[in-house]
């Protein structure tokens, strides 16, 4: 790799890997615009020469793979589950952010990119959050001529709320299930596109790793997860849409299958993995009911603009919480950030309910819970009102938990949820891996330290419909149309398939006598407890010498049943939990050297005496990018420096 | 063409197609059931009036066309069943261990079966009031096959003894309980047809759901009273013969 | 608690299937049916056994991935996934019988493992708006009633799930697909190519080789977000109107 000065920044440190993030000159409001109109554009008629492999298909990647497909060009979408339907995007609830002003309140681009970067504690690139909230806009216009069925007021114009802590109302909505129906939007577009021949779908398909060749990435490896076949498949530039790694933690919010292979392949092969310690732990998930449980559950965030949040004020106190009298309550986000109150931002609200567990006025069997209270709202509104807004959250949440939240509070307890962190990409979206792109909450690009709520999906559609298609072009233009698609029994390709199929027979052959799910859990607990909502140095430090050993056991010791060449789901798992292994690592590494308290990332060394984060804006106003530089050496910590020339930098108070 | 996308392909014979086949011409054949069962309940009103629209059903004009228009519905109802059934039956060429329904009525379930004791019962019903081969009465228990009619302005016309036919053939309890029994089928059938035939003509929605829904059990309540009523008159004896040969 | 399970087992496609007994203890009331299984699994990898494949992913009721006939009724006794069925809903020391969708359009994969893809070639035959990315019109120019987009947005719940399919004796897909049918027909965004789209995709689902309708509803009990039949009748409704409709 060539050494290389980030351009126009102070450069504290020499980074090994060359991280231009390509930021456009010019004013923020017209950054996009003009490098738009300067883009180099393939010809219509040369569009189809150019392949593009896509790896996952949740709103990211089903709407990049439809609307490259759209312009012309050859798509081939891979997903691991058994239709592109199913991705985990579906499971977002709460809604998606547009400046459209609609509701007339005072919301502008500039707001909602001025919310993203503080939201975010500066720790996200200016340039690339004010695109976000100019493409916002046409997000929405492009989901409803999709027919995509948003909440619409009597006069039948749009809905929308506040969300998340946001002071005006800009999130669009689909009752609780917009992620769902956003991606069935996506996933019609992209259908449309396979049934005109454009774009071939690969479902039941892992990608086991990217292959890059010559400095370019030109394809991928892949199982089949039916029969078992370890394949090659070949492009032009390949699409990392394959989400985020909150499962590192064992339980999380995300789905079974949801995982960081791809990412910690790529990552492996060259890419730069930035600021994997930005994870984000939602503030309003059932608690943890017992051991055999294998996910949490999610509650949408819709359900702080009604409930209230509080504990007891004594410690011990184990009276029912309709016997507690109002005057022995405590309402702590009330308390201490009267102007957000029970909207406070999702970083804080979690780790306030944490602290309030901590000393041990936790509600629940085990200790790890609040109430969410919705008496008074019920007062206020009447309970059909509250049944309207959040009927099916309760329905869902009695469902799990046998509680009826129309007579008792309901409990909460934070749970990860979604990762800011992701392979490092410039305005573009490629990876340091030539011709390799990121998009979504694969990618770190967007949401810096910590993410609003309703901007995910936001991010997502924002990436696969409007972004990536325009700056994919560029790439293909500058190759050029003589460009040959290397050839799938390339020598690389080849290797590629051998490293996989050694490692999936070391995990078969492993033959030792624990499962998967063991070393999963135990991971996950390491991780959760070291670097989950608040981390020390101290924990950190016990984690890193844990997780090898983990790890090492791991190969000697796993159990997978079943042979390779069928559907097998524990081979499935163990090739993941081997991931997530190598990369808890780096998440803690991650971690212990980002000397800060920002975000998501809470560093107990780095609070005020009221338990307020201390950012570092002298030291660490940048965005780690880890190197990978083989397997037993210590991979090297690169800096991106962030400007902030629009946002103030600024302490982040919600008080 | 009717497709306007070239995405877009369509087939010869759809189901939806088929079943709606089904559904208007079931709906035919519920109309002739119920002119069916009117007409048959003058039984009530004495034998000339009942003899009377006997004969004038039998020397209308268009009695060929309409027996095979009426065989033609038939036809076409049980062709398209027929159909369906076969797609039906390869749709899922492994059945379960356990299968319980949740909320389809037994009458929806068991259309085909109660559709086919139907077709049993109409050959039967054919052959004995229309062709007169099985269980038709005979001089020997007191039927006389050809009577004078006793009003204006048709008196002395001799006519067929419908009347009697019908009393002397209920008076044998086998034929009364073949009828009974084949009623109960049809009540079956009619119990989900009646109904059905509504959503799949696509006339349900969310308003009118819960008033078409009753449809189908109120008609085949209707239908089931109505022609059992005739057999039943005869055994508890209030309808009689109204003469001996 | 104590259950017995009669789980169906088939190794792949091409190899025939049978129930197996196997027996779990000790799961408590708050235990998801789908963890159950996972209990189950560890078990028998200890044992050294091969674990049961069945689908499942998010875990929260949407991305209609899990499936399983459980004693005869789809998604087992409540109105929910099966991810979100919990064990309370049993007795102790019950007998329940786990097997696939039953479908010729659902071949079985492994044990309880379906392929369900022909759901996705219904919705590539018509399921969608013809839009390209960046044609369209400001999302407010177009006003829709709100009771029309509630009624379409109750149709667009669909999770695609396949529990109509398994719910219906006739293996028909018609819940499904009357579901996007009448999703599209009560926004203006779908009229444009309202005629062809049912047309098409009554046409895939019967080529799928799916079953037919006979109104049985058993589909609409079964559904996980409670999809009506109503719907079914919007699409009887679109389909005669496009058979009889104008044809220029």
């Amino acid at each position: 790799m060539e050494l290389a000065d980030v351009p126009a920044q102070p450069v504290k440190k020499r980074n090994r890997m060359k991280l231009d993030a390509k930021i456009p000159e010019g004013p923020i409001q017209e950054k996009w615009s003009r490098y738009r109109n300067k883009l180099k554009l393939v010809n219509p008629s040369n569009k189809r020469k150019f392949r593009v492999i896509v790896v996952g298909s949740g709103l990211a990647g089903a709407s990049a793979a439809a609307t490259m497909s759209e312009l012309g060009y050859a798509v081939d979408c891979f997903c691991f589950q058994d239709s592109p339907r199913r991705a985990h995007s579906i499971a977002a609830q709460g809604g998606i952010n547009a400046a459209k002003n609609y509701p007339g309140d005072g919301d502008s681009i500039y707001r909602l990119f001025y919310d993203t970067v503080k939201g975010g504690d500066f720790r996200s690139r200016e340039a690339n959050v004010h695109r976000l909230a100019e493409v916002s806009g046409l997000i929405i216009d492009q989901c409803v001529a999709q027919g995509v069925p948003f909440a619409r007021e009597y006069g039948g114009l749009l809905d929308n709320r506040s969300f998340g802590g946001a002071q005006v109302s800009r999130t669009f909505y689909a009752r609780g299930q917009t992620g769902q129906q956003l991606l069935i939007g996506a996933y019609s577009a992209l259908s449309r596109q396979v049934a005109s021949g454009n774009v071939r779908m690969f479902t039941r398909m892992e990608m086991l790793d990217v292959v890059v060749v010559d400095g370019r990435a030109s394809g991928i490896v892949t199982r089949n997860l039916v029969t078992g076949e370890v394949e090659s498949h070949a492009a032009d530039a390949v699409v990392l849409a394959t989400g985020g790694y909150a499962n590192v933690f064992f339980l999380s919010t995300n789905a079974m299958g949801c995982n960081v292979t791809a990412a910690y392949r790529a990552y492996k092969k060259g890419a730069g993995f930035a600021n994997p310690c930005f994870t984000q732990i939602h503030p309003t998930c059932i608690p943890v009911a017992g051991d055999h449980q294998s996910k949490l559950t999610l509650m949408s965030e819709s359900l702080r603009n009604d409930g209230r949040v509080w504990v007891p004020q004594q410690v011990g106190d184990t009276r029912p919480p309709n016997e507690i009298p109002d005057a022995e309550r405590d309402y702590f986000l009330e308390r201490k950030y009267p102007s957000f109150g029970n909207l406070t931002p999702r970083d804080v609200a979690s780790r306030s309910a944490k602290e309030v567990c901590d000393e041990g006025r936790g509600v629940g069997k085990t200790g790890l819970g609040v109430y969410l209270d919705f008496r008074d709202a019920t007062a206020r509104m009447g309970r059909d009102t509250v049944a309207a807004k959040y009927g099916n959250l309760f329905d869902m949440y009695q469902r799990i938990t046998d509680e009826n939240p129309y007579q008792v509070p309901m409990r909460i307890f934070p749970a990860p949820h979604y990762t800011m962190g992701g392979l490092w990409v410039d305005y573009n979206l490629m990876s340091t891996v030539e011709g390799l792109f990121v998009i979504g909450e694969a990618n770190f690009s967007d949401h810096g330290a910590n993410r609003l709520g309703a901007s995910a999906l936001m991010q997502g559609l924002a990436d696969g419909y409007f972004i990536l298609p325009a700056t994919i072009g560029n790439y293909f233009a500058q190759l050029g149309i003589s460009h040959q698609t290397v050839s799938p029994d390339h020598a690389e390709f080849k290797q590629a398939e051998q490293g996989c199929t050694t490692r999936l027979n070391r995990l078969l052959n492993a033959s030792g006598n624990r499962t998967v799910d063991s070393f999963h859990k135990e991971l996950g607990r390491i991780m959760w407890e070291n670097c989950g909502m608040s981390r020390n140095a101290e924990g950190l430090e016990k984690a890193l010498q844990q997780i090898p050993e983990l790890r090492e056991e791991f190969w000697k010791n796993v159990k997978v049943m079943g042979a390779g060449e069928e559907l097998n789901l524990s081979l499935e798992k163990a090739g993941r939990v081997a991931d997530f292994l190598e990369f808890g690592e780096l998440m803690c590494r991650d971690a212990l050297t980002r000397n800060e308290s920002c975000g998501g990332h809470f560093r107990e060394e780095y609070q005020t005496p009221e338990g307020e984060a201390v950012r570092d804006d002298e030291q660490y106003c940048h965005s780690a990018v880890w190197e990978y530089t083989g397997d037993d050496a210590v991979p090297i910590r690169n800096e991106e420096q962030l400007e902030f020339e629009y946002v103030e930098l600024a302490l982040r108070s919600y008080k | 063409m009717v497709s306007q996308n070239q995405l877009f392909r369509t087939g010869p014979l759809a189901s939806v197609l088929a079943k709606i086949g089904v559904a208007i011409t079931g709906g035919g054949l519920i109309l002739f059931v119920l002119a069916h069962m009117f007409g048959n309940l003058q039984v009530f009103l004495g034998p000339d009036t009942f003899n009377l629209y006997a004969y004038k059903m039998q020397h209308m004009v268009l009695l060929w066309p309409a027996r095979i228009g009426l065989l033609a519905i038939f036809v076409a109802h049980m062709g398209l069943v027929f159909l369906l059934t076969r797609q039906n039956s390869v749709a899922r060429p492994v059945g379960y261990a356990s299968y319980e329904p949740i909320q389809s009525t037994v009458a929806s379930r068991y259309m085909l079966q109660t559709g086919v004791v139907i077709l049993l019962f109409v050959v039967y019903h054919l052959l004995h009031f229309t062709l007169h081969r099985v269980h038709y009465p005979d001089s020997t228990v007191g039927f006389a096959a050809q009577i004078e009619y006793q009003t204006p302005p048709y008196v002395g016309q001799q006519m067929h003894n419908a009347y009697d036919m019908v009393v002397y053939s209920f008076q044998q309890p086998v034929v009364a309980l073949v009828y009974v029994l084949a009623q109960l089928f049809l009540a079956a059938h009619l119990w989900h047809g009646g109904q059905s035939l509504f959503q799949t003509i696509g006339m349900k929605n969310e308003n009118r759901r819960a008033l078409l829904t009753r449809v189908g059990p109120l008609l085949a309540m209707v239908v089931l009273i109505g022609n059992c009523s005739i057999p039943i008159a005869v055994l508890l004896n209030i309808l009689q013969a109204s003469s001996t040969a | 608690m104590h259950f017995t399970l009669k789980i169906w087992r088939q190794e792949n496609a091409d190899v025939a299937g049978g129930i197996q007994t196997y027996e779990v203890d000790d799961i408590s009331g708050d235990t998801s049916f789908l963890e159950m299984l996972d209990i189950l699994n560890d078990q028998l990898e200890s044992d050294g056994g091969l674990p049961v494949a069945f689908d499942h992913d998010c875990r929260e009721g949407i991305c209609g991935t899990c499936s399983l006939m459980i004693n005869g009724t789809p998604h087992g006794p409540e109105t929910t996934t099966t991810c979100q069925l919990h064990m309370r809903s049993f007795q102790d020391g019950d007998t329940i019988f786990i097997e696939p969708w039953r479908a010729a359009a659902f071949p079985v994969v492994r044990d309880l493992v379906v392929d369900r893809s022909a759901f996705d070639r219904i919705i590539r035959a018509g399921g969608f708006v013809s839009i390209d990315t960046g044609s369209a019109q400001d999302a407010n120019n177009t006003p829709i009633p709100k009771d029309d987009a509630d009624y379409a947005f109750d149709a667009a719940t669909c999770i695609g799930c396949g529990a109509c399919v398994a719910a219906c004796k006739n293996a028909s897909a018609m819940l499904f697909v009357s579901a996007k049918v009448s999703h599209l027909a009560h926004v203006p965004q779908g009229d444009a190519e309202r005629r062809g789209r049912v047309l098409s995709m009554v046409d895939t689902m019967d080529a799928e080789g799916f079953g037919s309708c006979t109104n049985y509803t058993d589909c609409e009990a079964a559904c996980p977000k409670a999809i009506s039949t109503d719907h079914i009748a919007v699409l009887n409704r679109e389909f005669i109107r496009a058979k009889i409709g104008r044809t220029t």
